[in-house]
């Protein structure tokens, strides 16, 4: 149970990146680079979607997608899906906004500008020039919201709004054990120690993703940082000196 | 009058700040360096390989529980622990042979 709990929510999890990662990108890409009354009108409906909770509009969305699901016969798989699908259609606004913001930023320089004059229309410059420079913030807070996710359907399971009987999910699993905390105990911690882990190493991920693509915003470690002989500047930035070099050289052939 | 040339935009890209071809220069690509800079974190790839592993073990479901995750139909599901359903397996002889009166669980009636 605890194994066909963790695929299907896995397969939420999935869903909602892939959903949520198109929708932000796509409402984001076009309000942050084409502006006026298409920014207008898209950011004002990110607005209003973004300031409904999202527990109570992905429990609405998600037992409206299992009714439909359910009347037509379609199998298990579809219900979870399907579940996937409405979570991710109601949160992606803040991956939009922030797309959005990359985009704003990007469009108004030089090689964008560049881009332009030489005649390259708004979908090669979208694609070719202002989308790969987003692609790290894409990817991170998609994994971030992979990881929302997962949590967000087991609280819907858990309440008894997402996967229904008698199918599985962590959420449910949880929710029918907790009677048997006391004398089964174990019933209860697999499915909480996939809820964590599976979070935890998403975000762990999505750190690492981080900080390859975009190294500047690693965490500074004082310690190992003096150990490589290395000091920040004025502005933040690692400077790695000569002379400090050589001390981390000695240091480090000494130990 | 002579016509403006038409510039090729993906050739104009394509060089460098003086005009020549820049399909000489070698270095590596931005995929390859943030690639590089990913499997170089160590909390990163542990998790990755952890993920991966739950994913797997998620899928095939080896030698855990009952039922095969996705549900194959060979197995019947249970009714909730609460209203102390007994579990049934039908993969497994000793499953056929007792009759559980206290044992509720799986892993208790099962197992070997």
């Amino acid at each position: 149970m605890t194994m066909q709990g963790t695929q299907y929510s896995l397969i939420v999890m999935v869903v909602v990146g892939v959903i949520a990662g198109i929708l932000g990108t796509v409402v984001g890409g076009l309000s942050g680079y084409f502006r006026g009354w298409t920014e207008a009108i898209l950011m004002r409906l990110t607005d209003v979607i973004i300031i409904i909770p999202l527990v109570i509009l992905a429990a609405l969305l998600g037992r409206m997608a299992i009714s439909f699901v359910r009347s037509t016969g379609l199998p298990t798989v579809a219900t979870v899906i399907a579940l996937g699908l409405l979570i991710g259609a109601a949160s992606w606004p803040p991956l939009a906004r922030l797309v959005r913001g990359e985009f704003l930023s990007l469009r108004e320089r030089e090689f964008v500008d560049a881009a332009r004059l030489a005649g390259a229309s708004s979908g090669r410059i979208i694609f070719k020039h202002i989308l790969p420079n987003t692609v790290g913030v894409i990817t991170v807070n998609i994994t971030l919201l992979m990881s929302s996710a997962i949590l967000l359907e087991t609280a819907l399971s858990y309440l008894g709004l997402g996967i229904q009987a008698p199918d599985w999910s962590l959420g449910r699993l949880i929710s029918e054990n907790q009677t048997a905390f006391a004398t089964r105990p174990w019933l209860f911690w697999w499915p909480g120690v996939f809820i964590v882990t599976i979070a935890l190493t998403i975000n762990f991920i999505g750190d690492g993703l981080r900080d390859a693509f975009d190294p500047r915003q690693r965490k500074f470690n004082p310690k190992k940082a003096r150990e490589r002989g290395e000091h920040r500047n004025e502005r933040g930035d690692v400077d790695a000196g000569t002379n400090a070099n050589m001390r981390g050289a000695v240091n480090r052939a000494t130990r | 009058m002579s016509q403006p040339q038409q510039i090729d935009v993906q050739e104009a890209e394509n060089l460098g700040p003086m005009g020549e071809p820049r399909n000489d220069v070698q270095g590596k690509s931005q995929g390859q360096l943030v690639r590089q800079r990913f499997f170089g974190n160590t909390g990163a790839v542990v998790s990755l390989i952890v993920l991966l592993f739950i994913v797997l073990l998620a899928i095939t479901s080896i030698g855990i529980g009952p039922s095969r995750a996705g549900g194959s139909g060979i197995l019947t599901r249970r009714e909730p622990l609460s209203m102390a359903a007994v579990p049934h397996c039908h993969f497994c002889l000793r499953a056929w042979a007792i009759i559980p009166s206290v044992r509720t669980t799986w892993a208790e009636t099962c197992s070997p």
